[in-house]
């Protein structure tokens, strides 16, 4: 008997089975730009919630145990990157591993996570940019024109080619560590562990536990700031010019490069004047610790250059990471299939860009439009968040069943974590999301993260898993089910559901 | 008011860190240890090692908030979590030892597994050394009267199973220095050449052409000279003598046992059949018939094949195959004289 994991395939239309594959451009470098950007904006702010929630310590104590995880994250991911080098990544993994259900939902998932953290930074970038011109002269636009113009911007760099994608993110990446090492700089002189530690205690805590242990807990869904989105590097497989060698290595440089700057800013940042407790409470934290170090004089070109640097590197990658979702589920059925076209010439899947630019663009003006109690900007965040973890989560126990039945998979790059690593991540990330689950304050995020997963997931199971497309993510899948001559066959077969291929 | 028993320091944030982040790795070595793959067991010692020494090092304030009232004293927590440390370096060496030598080094390529019993005693010796270690070093008991008896009780043990203990380490000698695995044909010592058919931690059963079995002790292998057929080589020469009538045009018969050979199907193509004119004896021209085969079991049964090849291509030649003659000239002596006569010149 079929379950609801039951899939169809139909033909690959005309207009995709026409249209050039995504070009190959990526070299461990590219790829290496790709995590660092898309990531580097959660160094910048974000983070400096968790000082308050969990105190240095706690906060600290949170990061340990985040870097484990993206840790062993980046290493299982690149395992299955290098065995499965598909634009699906998360998608690609989950379907191999688990099925065509927890596919789509780790696809949507992935693309939940990057659009609404898109939207979420081009609202902070764009009252960089109108603070920067207000620094110079009388010009004041309101903040959705400079949405939209932003999304203008870096969609169509995006549309230019893989090229040009790749060296804007490099030279963002360079320019974004270059205002983070320049606050290093900047701070050490003037660090003080007694500032990092004067976020008022409650009862019971202590100086650098202020809300006792709980708080360490409560400051872990802002430690992920610091590295979460690294996960995009695997959607750069089919432009990378050796995936199995380059995804790896931009993986593991990427981290690593993360790992280092998040240690630093966590410090330093919190130990400079104006000291933890404000620190914590700012909506520009480097900003502030500046300010703290030089006094108000310090503020016009260099702080814009900080604040503009890490949110366009930022917002630069993340189109790009929700562009190649976006056209990964559509190319294998899942969403509307006009949503794999790609541009002619350029082969960049400019339907997918645009689409998702329009989505995040709504949903950046309904934060505006709406009252402000309703926080939507904070929901926007929660929801990227709660979205990623869930992609985590999936794809690591893809990894798992991979690593148990398929042990035989050709696997061109080993974890040198091995199924400890996968299964350490996901515990981590349960217990995470299990956290944020219980903080009331990201309520709003969780559900609505949720329903539109909801939505998604009806729209597979009413439409689309009965027309899909044999895609590479759907192709490989099949044929590590068992299912090859699906795969190969006519066009219009049945592939059985509830397993893995099913 | 602040919890003194906290941590507030940035030592012990960092011990605390360090206990959560091995606590958690723990836990993930073991369910995947138990969902995924046993050889995961192995990093689970590495985590405890971690998680105890973070224990340790959390002495101070761990004690003090978590363990006071159960433990009654702090020394008793430094000597738990420091037995607790020793024990796990025991657990990551014997794991250590299963996942990479006994179940790996020296299972691979179709060797039998190191004998239960050895695996037994290797662990036993890894988790008493362990053991003595805590009694010595953490509750500061002699270990010598244990050392002594322990030492007694392995001349004794060793001196009775010298003969099985000698067997064992030989078939150890022979698994790591891989002289030849199961289903090579070999010739060991003076014995005849016979088919590895078992390997166990005493025995070395090889089948011969006869389908009987022969037992050789470990210890008669490692000590005698042993001539793989099949590893690490599979391909092995064989030489068959032929004589041929004086006079024969050499390179004609060459070519003509050349071709004779190569159409025996189970003679291997490359390296290619030759033949070597040798010598001039017994009044017949001498030639050795070189061949590769791989098919060490049917060697035999090749030969045939090669004889019943040649013998049918050289009649067709028109070459006839010679058998070597020895002439014994007899020289009639003459009839004896007296012997005074024979003795003394004329």
């Amino acid at each position: 008997m079929r379950g609801l994991g039951a899939v169809s395939y139909r033909a690959t239309p005309d207009a995709l089975a026409a249209q050039a594959p995504l070009r190959r451009y990526a070299g461990p470098w590219s790829l290496w730009a790709l995590g660092v950007s898309v990531v580097i904006s959660g160094e910048f702010s974000g983070w400096n919630t968790g000082l308050i929630t969990g105190g240095f310590g706690g906060l600290l104590i949170a990061t340990v145990v985040v870097t484990v995880m993206y840790l062993a994250l980046s290493f299982s991911l690149a395992e299955m990157s290098a065995a499965m080098p598909h634009a699906g990544a998360s998608y690609s993994f989950a379907r191999t591993g688990l099925g065509p259900i927890a596919g789509c939902v780790a696809g949507l998932a992935q693309i939940v996570s990057y659009v609404m953290g898109a939207a979420v930074v081009v609202v902070t970038l764009g009252d960089y940019l109108q603070s920067l011109v207000s620094a110079h002269s009388s010009l004041s636009l309101p903040a959705p024109v400079w949405w939209a113009a932003l999304y203008v911007l870096f969609i169509g760099l995006n549309m230019h080619g893989a090229a040009t994608t790749f060296r804007v993110a490099i030279a963002l990446s360079f320019v974004a560590l270059a205002a983070l090492v320049g606050f290093w700089v900047v701070a050490l002189p003037a660090f003080d562990l007694s500032l990092a530690l004067n976020v008022p205690a409650s009862p019971g805590g202590t100086a650098y536990l202020p809300h006792g242990l709980a708080g360490i807990a409560w400051a872990i869904p802002f430690a992920i700031w610091f590295y979460l989105a690294i996960e995009s590097v695997p959607l750069a497989a089919e432009e990378a010019k050796q995936p199995a060698h380059g995804v790896p290595r931009g993986l593991a440089w990427g981290i690593a490069t993360l790992i280092v700057a998040a240690f630093f800013t966590l410090v330093l940042n919190s130990g400079v004047p104006p000291g933890a407790a404000e620190i914590g409470a700012s909506s520009e934290p480097l900003l502030a610790g500046i300010v703290g170090v030089r006094g108000e004089h310090a503020r016009p070109a260099v702080l814009a250059v900080i604040g503009v640097a890490g949110q366009a590197a930022s917002f630069h990658a993340m189109i790009y990471a929700y562009g190649r979702s976006v056209f990964a589920l559509a190319r294998s059925g899942y969403l509307p299939t006009t949503l794999a076209r790609t541009q002619p010439g350029r082969a960049t899947p400019h339907h997918a860009l645009i689409a998702g630019g329009l989505v995040g663009f709504v949903m950046a003006l309904a934060g505006k439009l709406l009252p402000e109690q309703i926080g939507l900007g904070a929901v926007l965040i929660s929801m990227s968040a709660f979205a990623a973890l869930i992609s985590y989560i999936l794809q690591m126990l893809a990894f798992a069943r991979l690593r148990r039945h398929n042990p035989d998979l050709p696997r061109p790059y080993v974890s040198p974590l091995g199924a400890t690593g996968a299964v350490t991540a996901l515990v981590i990330a349960v217990a995470a999301l299990a956290f944020m689950l219980m903080d009331p304050a990201l309520r709003a995020g969780m559900i609505g993260c949720a329903v539109i997963l909801a939505a998604g997931l009806a729209y597979f199971l009413l439409f689309a898993r009965h027309q899909l497309i044999r895609s590479p993510e759907e192709a490989f899948a099949l044929a590590q089910s068992g299912h090859e001559r699906d795969a190969l066959g006519p066009a219009a077969e049945a592939a059985p559901g509830g397993r893995p291929g099913g | 008011m602040a919890d003194p028993l906290l941590p507030d320091t940035l030592g012990e944030v960092l011990d605390l860190a360090a206990i959560i982040v091995f606590l958690l790795t723990s836990l993930s070595a073991l369910l995947s240890a138990l969902l995924i793959k046993r050889d995961n067991l192995f990093y689970l010692g590495f985590q405890l090692i971690g998680l105890t020494v973070a224990l340790i090092f959390s002495r101070d304030w761990l004690y003090d908030m978590t363990f006071s009232a159960a433990l009654g004293s702090a020394q008793t927590y430094h000597e738990l979590t420091a037995s607790a440390l020793i024990l796990s370096i025991a657990y990551t060496v014997d794991m250590g030892l299963k996942v990479l030598v006994w179940e790996r080094i020296l299972r691979r390529n179709g060797r039998a597994a190191v004998p239960p019993l050895l695996i037994a005693v290797v662990r036993f010796l890894v988790y008493l050394v362990g053991g003595l270690t805590i009694l010595q070093f953490v509750y500061g008991q002699s270990i010598t009267a244990i050392a002594t008896l322990s030492g007694a009780f392995a001349i004794v043990l060793g001196l009775s199973a010298q003969s099985t203990l000698g067997e064992m380490f030989a078939g150890i000698a022979i698994a790591l220095s891989r002289p030849f695995r199961i289903g090579d044909w070999i010739k060991v010592g003076h014995f005849d050449e016979g088919k590895v058919v078992d390997m166990t931690w005493r025995l070395v059963r090889l089948e011969m052409r006869d389908r009987s079995i022969v037992n050789l002790t470990n210890r008669m292998c490692a000590d005698s000279p042993i001539k793989n057929f099949s590893y690490p080589n599979d391909k092995i020469r064989l030489s068959e003598d032929i004589y041929f009538p004086r006079g024969y045009d050499q390179e004609r018969v060459k070519k003509a046992i050349r071709k004779a050979i190569a159409a025996v199907p189970t003679v291997l193509a490359d390296p290619a059949p030759n033949a070597v004119f040798m010598s001039v004896r017994d009044g017949v021209d001498h030639y050795a018939m070189r061949f590769y085969i791989r098919e060490y079991n049917i060697r035999r049964r090749i030969v045939e094949q090669v004889w019943r090849s040649v013998t049918a291509h050289l009649d067709g030649a028109g070459i006839p195959i010679a058998q070597p003659r020895e002439v014994v000239d007899q020289h009639q002596a003459p009839p004896a004289q007296d012997s005074e006569s024979a003795a003394k010149p004329a």
